[in-house]
């Protein structure tokens, strides 16, 4: 009885081993920003009385999630400053000059997280948030992670927004006036798991 | 939005400056019993110290983009070629060295950090790179050797004035491109120069105006490059308006030359003004049609009480 107790007993701790390595290999998804079906949108008042729309249509990004472990998570997003979009070519050229984003200096708006939580409903992201060659420590809610599987590919999309203040990334302080400082960057994003 | 106020308030302090340097800092060489040989170019110097000063661009250190480069680094270092290249104590060629250094970096200078030093961001290759430093330095030296062997050749201060013409224009040009803040800069810039042109009227010798001029070249060079790579000044409104000071070689064709040294002067001014009078007009043009409709209030905007109740309705439907 003891001699055919033992093979078992080794095998199901074998089993075991197995399954948890297994389950630990999957709990960390690779995503790949899809561009397609995401969008990163911002808005700044103009002359206090009304908001002028725009979008970033060149925009990059991945992200990690760890269901078990969500601090283990990562997302980072890069966002071309040359492809400043808002519907009117001749303020887009303007955008792109010295006097706003500077997009020969300063090519890109990038994200990078340097921690991450679980919350209700989704992530809290902290990282380094640089535009404009300025870095500074943001915190975002990042409300969503539903994952859904469509036409064998698997899908996990979240949105947040945040607040950002021109004069704190270095922006001409001059250029600041009929474009209000203080903009709403709006990002939805929909991950595409590799 | 553009401060006409302030420009005008930055060019008084420069040109005030400028003048007032340049005339003591002669007087004070002529004194001795020498030919002033520096006083232009410290009277440039402190005009445009001054101008900047009432301008405020809010430069920074170390510097962040193209224009702090340019103001903190390529401009003194100008300055400092210029007042070295004519000491006693300086051989020649470590004299025509050191502007070769200046002129073979102010590419490199202006464009670190940025987009075209980096091929993988801005999807082109090393030697895109090195067309963009290696071209403009390669102009800078063709119009820096033509308008300080013009100065050479003529007495008083007409290329002075010509090239604070010049300047001016190009930061016209740049501000119509659509980057205020570095055409603005070059207003200052252009008050200066003319400062010193003006305290030189009088000068029996082009030495003085010989150092002023290398430095002046260095500043429009330095303002359209600006314009061009980071601003959205085209390159052939960048060229015409760098090259357009020589235009003033013009006035040493025999014809004009029997004329006597004033009517030259004129000659040179006029010559050297059409071609900017050209580029402004239009870069203006484009401004009005690209960015007339962001400035101004769209037709149908109109107020209510311009139009009586189905009036307007008849309007639009005849478009």
């Amino acid at each position: 009885m003891r001699r055919a107790l033992i093979p078992c007993v080794f095998a199901a701790g074998l089993a075991l081993c197995i399954s948890l390595a297994v389950s630990t290999a999957q709990a960390a998804d690779e995503y790949a920003y899809d561009l397609v079906h995401s969008s990163v949108s911002f808005k700044a008042r103009h002359l206090d009385i009304s908001w002028i729309h725009g979008r970033f249509n060149q925009v990059d990004g991945k992200f990690v999630l760890d269901r078990q472990d969500p601090s283990k998570s990562t997302f980072e997003l890069s966002i071309k400053a040359d492809s400043v979009d808002t519907a009117n070519p001749a303020r887009d050229e303007h955008l792109r000059q010295p006097d706003y984003f500077d997009t020969k200096q300063y090519p890109t708006i990038d994200f990078k997280s340097t921690s991450v939580n679980a919350i209700p409903g989704g992530y809290e992201v902290t990282g380094d948030f640089t535009m404009h060659g300025t870095k500074k420590s943001i915190t975002l809610r990042l409300m969503g992670g539903k994952e859904i599987e469509w036409k064998g590919m698997k899908r996990v999309g979240f949105s947040t927004e945040l607040k950002v203040k021109r004069s704190d990334y270095n922006f001409d302080k001059s250029q600041i006036g009929p474009i209000g400082d203080e903009a709403i960057i709006l990002i939805d994003c929909e991950g595409l798991k590799k | 939005m553009p401060e006409p106020l302030l420009y005008l308030k930055a060019m008084s302090a420069a040109l005030f400056c400028s003048g007032l340097v340049a005339l003591m800092a002669r007087r004070r060489e002529t004194s001795h019993g020498r030919i002033p040989r520096h006083a232009a170019l410290w009277g440039l110097a402190a005009g445009v110290v001054a101008g900047l000063a009432v301008l405020g661009p809010r430069i920074t250190w170390p510097p962040a983009n193209a224009l702090d480069r340019f103001l903190v680094l390529l401009l003194p270092a100008a300055f400092l070629v210029e007042l070295l290249t004519d000491r006693r104590s300086i051989p020649r060629w470590a004299s025509l060295a050191l502007q070769a250094m200046l002129i073979a970096s102010s590419g490199r200078i202006l464009v670190h950090g940025s987009v075209y030093l980096r091929p993988d961001v801005e999807g082109g290759d090393v030697w895109q790179a090195l067309l963009v430093i290696s071209l403009p330095a390669m102009l800078l030296a063709i119009v820096w050797i033509g308008i300080s062997s013009l100065q050479a050749r003529s007495l008083g201060a007409s290329v002075l004035f010509s090239l604070a013409m010049a300047i001016q224009a190009a930061g016209m040009l740049v501000m119509l491109a659509g980057y205020l803040k570095g055409g603005s800069t070059a207003f200052p810039l252009a008050a200066a120069v003319l400062g010193s042109a003006i305290a030189s009227l009088r000068s029996t010798s082009s030495e003085n105006e010989r150092r002023a001029v290398g430095a002046a070249v260095v500043a429009l060079f330095g303002i359209l490059f600006i314009g061009r790579y980071f601003g959205r000044v085209s390159s052939v409104t960048a060229v015409v308006t760098l090259a357009a000071p020589l235009c003033g070689w013009s006035a040493e064709i025999p014809v004009f030359r029997k004329r006597g040294p004033r009517f030259q002067a004129v000659i040179r001014l006029i010559a050297v003004a059409g071609p900017l009078l050209a580029v402004l007009f239009f870069a203006k043009r484009d401004f009005d049609k690209k960015m007339g409709p962001l400035l101004h209030v769209p037709p149908h905007a109109q107020q209510p009480s311009q139009t009586q109740p189905g009036e307007g309705k008849e309007r639009r439907n005849h478009g």
